[in-house]
């Protein structure tokens, strides 16, 4: 991990940590039900916070006197991409496609290839086997999809989103 | 006597021919979660309570420990094969594991893998039946101070032992806590960090917690990694030698002891059990110089030593109500999901219960030898199935896993958020099994610090002068002090081998 990297990761749980104390000191004490002090119930949260925050000053020491030259590793060609890309294809379907209006077994099927579509095309290309690899994908994701639904629906008597 | 009896009723409600089949079949799922890498025995564990809600209790929980066990197992397939741990658990199987598939010895490697696994369970079992009674009836004593520590050791335990640098093991721990204690207040019903939203009222569940730590997070960090080489191996015959297990007799023991204590220590897990028995099969080792290269005691003392730490796991669990591991965690969860109660009343309520845990562990052990011994073969066409295929497949059934206990569109949304924030600071080294700990053990620390102070009138002295108390105070100070460098210089304080 690169030195500047840990600091700004230390000062990111720092801020946790306060925002985790402040909001923890403010909260009720209950003073009005005649509760003891001692069972407020921002005792335990204050509590993490501030071990929080005094551990963020020791990440951000340990940060401080680490070697410089333990740099960034060299991130793999293409990994943000390919990262970037699943968590849209994810929150897409998890987030903003699921409850509204198809039934899950379509959305699902619809995720399931897309997904798998995206991440295989450039092999299918290159081994030319594209059209196979659609069609095969597009059976695989309707059947995973029917299964899973069926398995949730039918059996574990869950009711879809 | 008694404890025979209770055995002999768990064994017999086991023969069932559904019971079998729920071993067989969950084993078997297990071992597949278990053989993909990037899919670790929690999220097994954690998305096949989801699928178990509607069972029988003990067939359920039949069903998650067969899928625990067959994971750890499953693990060391592709450790062997491809060099890649299928879990953290098996990553020292590796070092021999692997260089005794290029030497073409694969088939002699998961038999070896094999017979460390059902070795290092079935000794697991035999110490679950004796200490979990033992652990539980010295457990009636302890109070909300004992507790408190219990709880903030295994935070710090798995803090210590499983991340890059105890610090941030630390942190993710504390997270974990801060997690459980949004939501309703257990003692005062008052609503903390809610922002005044209904949902979160409830708090944030535990199985969508670690479907999002453990699969969506795993889903993004698998598929921004380089496409692996589909795997290309021939097998030798996979039967265990009785030579090799007659020779090694020792360091299966010796690994098996170690791998039940580490797995009894809270938070530690079942990698550290595999990593310890490397390590000390090395030291006593007379072929010390094989090691690294294809030896077949390593491999022996990492298979028994993970596969030993899965029942040391569940003996806390089931004794105290604080895991020796992340998956005992959540398996601890589904256990309070379907009405059991683990602690040290666990016990007294339902004596049966501990018994038919360990006759269900026992099954489950019998199962891997099963699969280990006649299924090799047709079970790695699973590596073969493309992780483009694999990974949407596993986040359909994240998101249902996730959703269905409650079903709640929130839950998804829990499920969401957690998984990306452990995929951010996985990628800063922070590990995730903290942040598990924390999240389970938050709210007996809630609890127990409050009605401790409550009890004390505010004084910390009894936490650190009732004698239980005094011990697990001075095993987290030891564990923060051993982060002292002047200190950890001057006494060399635990490195990972």
């Amino acid at each position: 991990m690169s030195r500047r990297a840990d600091l700004l990761t230390a000062a990111t749980w720092g801020a946790v940590g306060t925002a985790i104390l402040v909001a923890s000191w403010r909260m009720n004490r209950l003073d009005d039900r005649g509760i003891s002090p001692w069972s407020a119930p921002g005792l335990t949260p204050g509590v993490v916070g501030a071990l929080m925050m005094l551990l963020a000053l020791v990440l951000a020491l340990q940060a401080r006197h680490a070697a410089a030259d333990a740099d960034e590793p060299v991130p793999q060609p293409g990994a943000l991409g390919r990262t970037l890309l699943a968590l849209a294809l994810c929150i897409g379907f998890a987030g903003v496609a699921l409850g509204h209006g198809l039934p899950f077994v379509v959305e699902g099927a619809a995720f399931i290839f897309v997904f798998t579509t995206l991440f295989s095309l450039p092999v299918w290309r290159a081994e030319h086997r594209v059209v196979r690899g659609l069609l095969q994908t597009l059976a695989i994701a309707v059947l995973a999809s029917s299964f899973i639904a069926w398995l949730f629906e039918s059996v574990f008597l869950v009711r879809l989103p | 006597m008694d404890g025979l009896n209770h055995l002999g009723t768990a064994l017999a409600a086991l023969a069932g021919p559904w019971q079998v089949a729920y071993a067989l079949g969950a084993t078997l799922a297990g071992i597949m979660i278990g053989l993909l890498p990037g899919l670790s025995a929690t999220l097994g564990v954690a998305l096949f309570t989801t699928l178990t809600v509607k069972m029988a209790p003990n067939d359920a929980i039949l069903v998650l420990i067969c899928v625990y066990v067959g994971a750890i197992y499953g693990g060391s397939r592709t450790a062997i094969l491809l060099n890649i741990p299928g879990t953290a658990a098996n990553a020292a199987a590796c070092l021999d594991g692997h260089m005794l598939a290029r030497q073409g010895q694969a088939g002699r490697a998961m038999g070896i893998a094999t017979t460390g696994s059902v070795a290092g369970s079935l000794l697991g079992v035999v110490a679950l039946a004796m200490f979990t009674p033992l652990l539980a009836e010295t457990a009636l004593q302890f109070g909300a101070f004992e507790f408190f520590w219990l709880g903030m050791a295994g935070v710090m335990m798995s803090g210590s032992l499983t991340g890059s640098t105890p610090v941030k093991g630390w942190l993710m721990g504390l997270l974990g806590i801060f997690v459980a204690t949004i939501g309703l207040d257990p003692v005062h019903a008052y609503e903390r960090f809610t922002f005044g939203s209904n949902a979160m009222t409830g708090g944030v569940a535990l199985i969508p917690a670690l479907v999002g730590a453990f699969g969506f997070a795993e889903v993004l960090t698998v598929m921004g990694a380089p496409r692996l080489a589909p795997m290309k191996s021939t097998l030798d015959s996979v039967l265990p030698k009785i030579g090799d297990v007659l020779r090694y007799w020792r360091t299966i023991l010796r690994s098996g002891v170690i791998g039940i204590t580490i797995g009894i220590l809270p938070g530690v897990g079942e990698d550290m059990g595999a990593w310890s028995s490397y390590a000390a099969a090395k030291r006593a080792s007379r072929e010390r110089e094989k090691f690294g290269k294809g030896s077949v005691e390593g491999l022996m003392a990492a298979e028994t030593g993970d596969n030993a730490a899965i029942p040391g796991a569940l003996i806390p669990a089931l004794a105290l109500g604080i895991p020796g591991s992340a998956p005992a965690a959540v398996l601890m969860s589904a256990m309070i999901i379907h009405g059991a109660q683990p602690g040290p009343m666990l016990m007294v309520n339902q004596p049966q219960y501990i018994y038919d845990v360990v006759g269900i562990t026992l099954v489950a052990t019998l199962s891997i030898l099963v699969f280990g011994l006649v299924l090799v073969r047709p079970i790695l066409w699973v590596l073969r199935v493309p992780r483009d295929i694999i990974m949407p497949i596993v986040f359909v059934l994240c998101v249902l896993g996730a959703y269905s206990i409650t079903q709640r569109l929130f839950d998804v949304w829990v499920m969401l958020v957690v998984g990306v924030v452990c995929f951010l600071l996985r990628r800063r080294g922070f590990p995730v099994a903290p942040f598990v700990l924390g999240l389970v053990l938050g709210d007996i620390i809630d609890k127990s610090l409050r009605r401790g102070l409550v009890l004390s009138d505010g004084s910390l002295a009894p936490f650190f002068t009732r004698p239980i108390s005094a011990v697990l105070a001075l095993l987290v100070l030891a564990l923060l002090l051993s982060q002292v460098p002047s200190l950890r210089r001057r006494f060399s304080f635990g490195s990972q081998p």
